[in-house]
């Protein structure tokens, strides 16, 4: 009979497989490119990224005016850089404290 | 105005007015790791204040808002100006200003030029060894990605594993080291 605790434990490790998978298979493709190719694909991941974000405000503001959906993204991606913004505990530059 | 476009404004800007500058954050991370998006070009300027940087900031005037406050950053690099774009999307230019720390200047003058055609143009970008310490230095969760994405694309065989270990033992931050290292899949 398996136990609940052991089903749990199984599905974490089947977990953490598949990302190491995900991750193996990220570091494989990005190391087939050139650096050049790299920073192409992180150009276009921004631009597009943008885009994506601008229409799904749009959609959910049910907004007619461009200008006020970007007013959105602009007020999103403040929030991001301060959430992204937290620090751990560690040394930093002297001359940064 | 796309990311890329402002990224060859800024380094423009920066050949203008004759201060030396590097290309960092996500745009160094992509050269060296994984490609991933962001809204920010991040330039490290050789210089702590006044007129050089100035000149900078009004070479970029018709593009970018800067704030009139020059923020002190308690994470990364000191002086940082701030601007934002004056037309959509939305996007952030970072200029921060060198600064008097050892590891700092190393990185700063050992960086490598490179050319981008998707830039149009050759850009100053870190070495992949000194953007791994900076980034364990850090130490966000995104930051330590980087460091591992950094590690694992370039593989631990073309890098200096040595002389990153060296810099981490300084700053503190070997343990981050280690964690990065073993969290590297399995060749």
């Amino acid at each position: 009979m398996i136990d609940s605790h052991t089903t749990s434990e199984n599905a974490a490790a089947d977990l953490a497989r598949l990302q190491q998978e995900l991750l193996r298979t990220r570091i494989d493709r990005a190391r087939r490119m050139t650096e050049e190719q790299r920073l192409a694909e992180a150009f276009a991941l921004t631009d597009s990224a943008l885009v994506l974000m601008h229409e799904g405000v749009m959609a959910e503001m049910a907004a007619a005016d461009p200008a006020l959906g970007w007013q959105e993204v602009r007020r999103r991606l403040e929030r991001l850089r301060r959430a992204r913004g937290v620090v751990l505990p560690g040394n930093t530059p002297s001359a940064a404290r | 105005m796309t990311i890329e476009q402002l990224a060859a404004a800024v380094i423009d800007a920066c050949e203008a007015a004759g201060v030396d500058h590097m290309l960092t954050g996500a745009f160094a991370t992509s050269v060296y790791g994984v490609p991933r998006s962001t809204s920010d070009v991040d330039v490290v300027v050789d210089a702590l204040a006044g007129e050089p940087i100035q000149r900078v900031v009004a070479g970029l005037a018709t593009l970018v808002a800067f704030d009139p406050q020059v923020q002190f950053d308690t994470l990364t690099w000191g002086r940082r100006h701030v601007g934002r774009t004056r037309s959509d999307p939305p996007l952030l230019v970072e200029l921060f200003a060198l600064f008097d720390d050892p590891f700092v200047q190393h990185q700063f003058h050992r960086r490598r030029r490179i050319v981008l055609p998707s830039l149009g143009r050759a850009a100053w970008l870190p070495r992949p060894e000194d953007l791994v310490v900076q980034k364990l230095r850090w130490g966000r969760g995104k930051d330590l990605d980087d460091a591992r994405d950094v590690l694992a694309v370039q593989g631990l065989d073309h890098v200096d594993l040595a002389e990153i270990r060296t810099w981490c033992l300084q700053h503190g931050t070997i343990d981050r080291l280690d964690a990065v290292l073993a969290a590297l899949p399995a060749e």
